[in-house]
């Protein structure tokens, strides 16, 4: 059980790694040090451990791979200036990284709900934002409701910079402190391990029994054989 | 006129969509449930059932682009009834009348519709032979009736009024969606469950769904990707009553609902109009039982990201992206054909945009923006001089005048002034070109009587309009001024003139636009800027400058009696009645008089300017008030009319008020002037 929690920790902890990589930028020129692809396979590599709790976790691991080749295209293109104009092919993997990045958040809502962390319902709750948001952008950017310019527009786009920055904040904080909700469990349940008590019961295998010979032992004292099962 | 065209752009994106939902479907299969692979259909149905016009592609770039210049370069040669050569395609829903079909085109299209005929009437002769069948089938007992009626009554549903039975059926089905009719098979006892699936395809109307479907298919009679798609929404709504029936049922039942399902892998089955079956083909029931094997195993929560991946979804599919531009000057006959074909299809969104690009395409004499901008009916115009002499050449020619541009350091060779609103969706304006007149300056006298010296400012008065995008075309009227800002102002400004007992006035005002524009290259060397000539479509104005202009002329009696005077002129506008009522005269009075002797201009915010000299001898009898003037960089709205209601002027001299003016701007009023 310890060990699944420290499993588990570490996959939050690439999970929230992920997404740090995700929203933060840092670009060199054309190149983004902090590339979006890499947070994908931080993700990735975290689906195997937590689908270990959450089965449906295994379901998103393809739509993870497709990202995660995705980004890493759209990366290796900026690099060399090639900006191809995918806008219209992207509404696929924009569609499916919606999805992923909904189970990925149920599936640890789920978790930290079986091991009673306080982020569970924030979990769900920014999971739900964070997807209403994304589609309501789209609608009313598609809508030409603030196409008119000027005050609106303005104003408008720099409202949706603040909540997205909050929703990003609010993430990576709750995954964060998920992960260290799942360390402090882990340790608690290290200082509550049983010491080896004085009622347990006899081990299975044999206790050494020294050697009936005239050849004293080389062995210091205490150093304890177990000897073969026959 | 609808023609081939549109009918081929319509149904190009509309496979577009399709084949974008059947890729999703596939992707999220295991993932969303049956009531999402069905619900994702509404993406394709509203695009089906509300066309766009060809200048928004759906999804892949510029296909509306390809269309028109497809049909421009075929109906050149074809002289087609139906599709003039000049014509936009356009969603226009007329049917060819009494036109006989002339070109190849028009055959096409005549095609189309014979097609869509034949399919409506076999669809409908197939439901009429199935209603006159069911009519004459005998009514089942009333132990089975009242059978059905309990196992409506158990899951809350309603049962039809008629209930027939006919030899030789397969499995039951539903018919009709308006007078309903439960068919069950003569021979065999029909289970609970399969009654259970019908009356909840009767509960969600999908006798109705598939109703439509078939009038979607006559009009996509000739495209296979629809029929295929059309099956799979057919079987998606089997899929999805297969998961109500699973939901209504429990344990045991379930595995049994799955059993009788494989037992009719078998049988065959035709698709009639406004039936559900249960039974749908054995490869469907085989894709069936495996969504029911997967039944309760899809991730549970998915609702919210269900319904946003489909209004994610909806919006590119529906909506589509603009076409784009940015081939103004090709290079080759394939180039040239599409670049008008892409200006012609693209809509200049915002009023700056479609000023911007209009004036640049004069100055630049560049045909292909021009197209971007102006009406319709103007292209062949446009086109056709392109075009002469089969040369083709984006050149347009604007006039001798634009020869002679001149493009100052600071902006661009143009400059928009005094737009006006003048109907619901119309606006004139006025767009200046700085040209220089020395050279051709005899042909320009021709064109235009008297050209100033040098420099001159070329007034080409433009109407405005807002339907389907911006359009700009030339009112007529083109006129020279002279460059010289000494002047008397009257060519930029609306002028409104009064003569009072020591002179006259005039006064008038300009609000001059500033469109935002690219700067191409900033030479921080030479210390020159060169702008983009490249036009915006969707450009925005940058800022709004107002000039406000009073001249006072003094009479001669007057001008001998203000030599050594200091003579003030104050102005006040009045956007209205109000303002006009409560001008606080003291306080203009004080400001305008208040340098002493010394010469002096300003302005207030309550609306009021004023200049002032002191009158030497020699005086010309004219004395200017130009700093009624005011600039805005944010809030522009060039479409409101700021005439304003009224100007008060009052001449001081040494401080005592010796004339004072009231100008009305409105016609009814200018005889109060």
């Amino acid at each position: 059980m310890t060990t699944n929690i420290s499993d588990i920790r570490s996959a939050v902890k690439k999970v929230a790694w992920g997404f740090f990589l995700i929203y933060i930028n840092i670009n060199m020129g054309t190149l983004d040090i902090l590339p979006d692809w890499a947070g994908y396979a931080l993700m990735v590599s975290a689906l195997g451990v937590i689908a270990m709790e959450e089965e449906s976790a295994k379901l998103i691991k393809p739509f993870g791979t497709i990202l995660v080749v995705w980004n890493l295209i759209e990366w290796i293109l900026k690099i060399f200036g090639l900006q191809i104009y995918l806008n219209y092919v992207s509404i696929i993997p924009s569609a499916i990284n919606l999805y992923f990045t909904f189970q990925l958040f149920t599936n640890l809502a789920a978790i930290a709900d079986k091991y009673s962390c306080p982020q569970a319902k924030r979990l769900l709750v920014l999971r739900t934002i964070n997807v209403i948001f994304t589609v309501s952008n789209t609608f009313l950017l598609y809508l030409g409701i603030i196409t008119e310019g000027g005050e609106i527009y303005t104003v408008f786009m720099m409202g949706i910079l603040v909540v997205a920055l909050i929703i990003m904040l609010a993430i990576l904080i709750t995954l964060f402190s998920f992960a260290s909700s799942l360390g402090e469990i882990e340790e608690q349940m290290l200082q509550a391990a049983p010491q080896a008590p004085q009622d347990m019961p006899a081990p299975d295998f044999p206790l050494y029994q020294p050697a009936q010979t005239d050849t004293p032992s080389q062995k210091p004292a205490d150093e304890t054989d177990i000897p073969p099962q026959e | 006129m609808f023609n081939i065209w549109y009918l081929l752009l319509y149904s190009f994106n509309i496979t577009v969509v399709a084949l974008v939902i059947l890729l999703m479907k596939r992707l999220f299969r295991d993932l969303l449930s049956a009531r999402w692979q069905k619900g994702i259909w509404f993406v394709l149905f509203f695009r089906i059932i509300i066309p766009s016009s060809s200048h928004r592609s759906i999804l892949l770039p510029n296909v509306g682009s390809y269309a028109e210049m497809l049909k421009f370069t075929a109906e050149k040669e074809l002289n087609s009834a139906y599709t003039p050569e000049f014509s936009l395609i356009r969603p226009d829903f007329t049917l060819p009348q009494s036109l006989a079909p002339v070109s190849v085109t028009d055959y096409l299209y005549v095609v189309f519709f014979v097609g869509a005929a034949v399919f409506a009437i076999y669809y409908l002769i197939s439901y009429i032979r199935l209603r006159l069948l069911l009519k004459k089938s005998p009514e089942v007992p009333d132990e089975v009736r009242r059978e059905i009626n309990l196992i409506a009554g158990k899951y809350n549903l309603y049962a039809p009024k008629r209930i027939v039975t006919v030899k030789g059926l397969p499995s039951a089905f539903v018919c009709g969606f308006i007078k309903p009719v439960l068919v069950l098979p003569e021979e065999k006892e029909t289970s609970e469950k399969i009654i259970l699936h019908e009356l909840l395809h009767l509960k969600h109307g999908d006798t109705l769904k598939n109703t439509l479907v078939c009038i979607l298919r006559c009009f996509n009679w000739f495209n296979p990707i629809m029929h295929y798609a059309f099956n799979v929404m057919g079987n998606d709504i089997e899929s999805l009553c297969d998961l109500r029936t699973l939901e209504k049922l429990e344990g045991e039942e379930r595995r049994d609902y799955g059993r009788l399902l494989l037992s009719m892998v078998n049988e065959g089955y035709q698709k009639v109009p406004c039936t559900s079956s249960a039974s749908n083909g054995g490869k469907n029931i085989a894709r069936r039982i495996d969504s029911i094997v997967k039944f309760k195993k899809y991730p549970k929560g998915m609702g919210v990201v269900s319904v946003c991946i489909v209004l994610f979804l909806f919006m590119p599919c529906f909506y589509g992206y603009a076409v784009e531009t940015g081939d103004y000057t090709p290079t080759s006959e394939s180039k040239f054909n599409l670049a008008v074909a892409s200006a012609r299809s693209a809509r200049c969104t915002t009023m700056a945009g479609a000023l911007d690009t209009f004036s640049k395409g004069v100055a630049q004499k560049n045909g292909i923006m021009l197209l971007c901008a102006v009406p319709e009916e103007r292209h062949e115009e446009i086109i056709s001089e392109m075009t002469k002499e089969d040369e083709l050449n984006y050149y347009f020619s604007s006039g001798l005048e634009f020869d002679n541009l001149t493009f100052p350091d600071t902006g661009t060779c143009h400059a928009v002034y005094n737009i006006e609103k003048t109907g619901d969706r119309t606006y004139k304006a006025d767009i200046h070109f700085d040209i220089e007149t020395d050279e051709n300056a005899d042909e320009l006298k021709e064109i235009y009587g008297e050209v100033p010296e040098n420099n001159a400012v070329l007034v080409m008065p433009v109407i405005i309009e807002n339907f389907d995008g911006w359009t700009v075309r030339e009112a007529g009227g083109r006129y020279l001024l002279d460059i010289n800002w000494d002047a008397n102002g009257e060519y930029h400004h609306k002028n409104y003139e009064a003569t009072g007992k020591t002179g006259k006035i005039s006064c008038g005002f300009s609000y001059k636009y500033y469109i935002k524009s690219e700067v191409k290259e900033q030479d921080s060397f030479f210390g020159f800027t060169s702008f983009n000539t490249a036009p915006d479509l969707a450009a925005e104005f940058e800022s709004e400058y107002y000039d406000r202009y009073t001249v006072y002329e003094a009479n001669e009696e007057t001008r001998s009696k203000l030599t050594d005077k200091y003579l003030s002129i104050a102005t006040i506008k009045c956007d209205d009645e109000e303002e006009f009522e409560n001008i606080d005269f003291e306080a203009i009075k004080k400001r305008a008089t208040s340098m002493d002797g010394l010469s002096g201009s300003g302005s207030s915010s309550d609306g009021s300017s004023w200049s002032g000299m002191t009158v030497y001898d020699g005086w010309d009898g004219k004395e200017e008030d130009m700093s009624g003037g005011g600039y805005s960089g944010s809030g522009i709205k060039p479409a409101e009319n700021k005439q304003p209601f009224a100007y008060r002027v009052w001449i001081f001299a040494d401080g005592e008020l010796i004339d004072e003016f009231t100008i009305y701007t409105e016609e009814d009023k200018q005889d109060d002037n």
